[in-house]
């Protein structure tokens, strides 16, 4: 019985496949053109699906006694840290005589966050509409996390202070010696001081703007023949699971 | 049917679901369209990347990898076929 083999082999160039090509740059297309010349539309798209996944991702609440129980212990646990963050900034505060300032911040909520975004950006539910501008500072659990660095209507992205490859001028320890932070990603930061300079594992580690502490220092890392140590900072606030920020107006 | 489920959800993945998880979700759906890796990239920096959050657009560098990645072994699969 003789083989039959379909007439036209060459399937990239088939009918077919040359429709179903254009068709997907159509779509590339269009999505590109959405974007960059009508941000708020492409915003008022895909808000929608964003709000769907902050409740898809948010912390499941069991129908198990237990699981109520879990969750608002992780809840007060959440609560205590910010707490603790607050009282630190607020005795930070008091220390540098700043007691007497005061910035109105803005509630925003959390669209969507790291791992679902790929990079250290939040996705907020406020945008220039609310007075959000570029720029502006963004506290998670009362700590900086990073700034407005893109604005539409109805919503904003905030990068994040640890993006990787990003850095930005901080300070650490009580005396607050001036060092660099540089984003590692995923919420980690490192810095590179000099040997002689006198870092201890739990020196609180600062970023402006404002005077709350960022992290603390969890590790040092250093060997014989470099003259500097590296210093692997862990933030107070964790951008996995940050649900709410404010951001300074 | 199957395909697609796949691309849909690989599309609803850059929303709902950690980027891993996205990047397997598309990559499977590539080999029965490989163009999908690349435009699931490019919907992924659209709605996410902003300047200075890394040095290049990952999703669709990583989408353009994995939908010719995937448009290589897929072709490599369909003449193995043919010839058997």
């Amino acid at each position: 019985m003789k083989t039959r083999y379909p007439r036209n082999r060459n399937h990239i160039f088939s009918a077919r496949g040359v429709i179903v090509f254009a068709l997907v740059v159509a779509v590339t297309l269009v999505m590109v053109f959405l974007r960059f010349v009508f941000p708020s539309t492409f915003s008022a798209l895909t808000a929608p699906l964003l709000h769907v996944g902050s409740y898809v991702l948010a912390p499941a609440v069991s129908f198990e006694d237990a699981g109520r129980v879990a969750a608002e212990r992780d809840r007060l646990k959440e609560e205590n840290q910010t707490l603790h963050n607050e009282k630190e900034a607020l005795l930070a505060q008091l220390r540098e005589g700043e007691a007497s300032q005061e910035d109105t911040r803005l509630f925003a909520r959390v669209l969507s966050r790291p791992p679902v975004t790929p990079y250290d950006v939040l996705v907020l539910d406020v945008g220039s509409a609310d007075g959000v501008s570029m720029g502006a500072a963004v506290f998670g659990q009362g700590v900086p996390v990073g700034i407005i660095a893109q604005v539409e209507e109805k919503t904003s992205r905030a990068l994040l202070f640890s993006a990787a490859g990003g850095t930005n001028e901080g300070a650490v320890g009580e005396s607050r010696l001036p060092i660099t932070l540089r984003g590692e990603g995923a919420g980690a930061f490192s810095s590179d001081v000099p040997k002689e300079v006198p870092v201890t594992v739990g020196d609180s580690v600062f970023i402006s703007p404002g005077a709350s502490p960022l992290g603390t220092v969890v590790h040092i890392e250093e060997s014989a023949s470099a003259p500097q140590k590296t210093l692997v900072i862990r933030p107070f606030a964790n951008p996995f699971m940050l649900t709410t920020v404010d951001i300074a107006l | 049917m199957i395909k697609t489920i796949l691309i849909v959800a690989a599309l609803l993945s850059v929303f709902w679901f950690p980027y891993p998880m996205t990047l397997i979700l598309s990559f499977a759906a590539s080999f029965f369209f490989p163009p999908v890796a690349f435009v699931v990239g490019l919907l992924s920096d659209l709605v996410y990347f902003v300047p200075g959050a890394y040095p290049v657009p990952l999703g669709v560098s990583l989408g353009l990898g994995l939908s010719l990645l995937a448009f290589v072994m897929r072709n490599v699969v369909r003449t193995r076929i043919m010839a058997a």
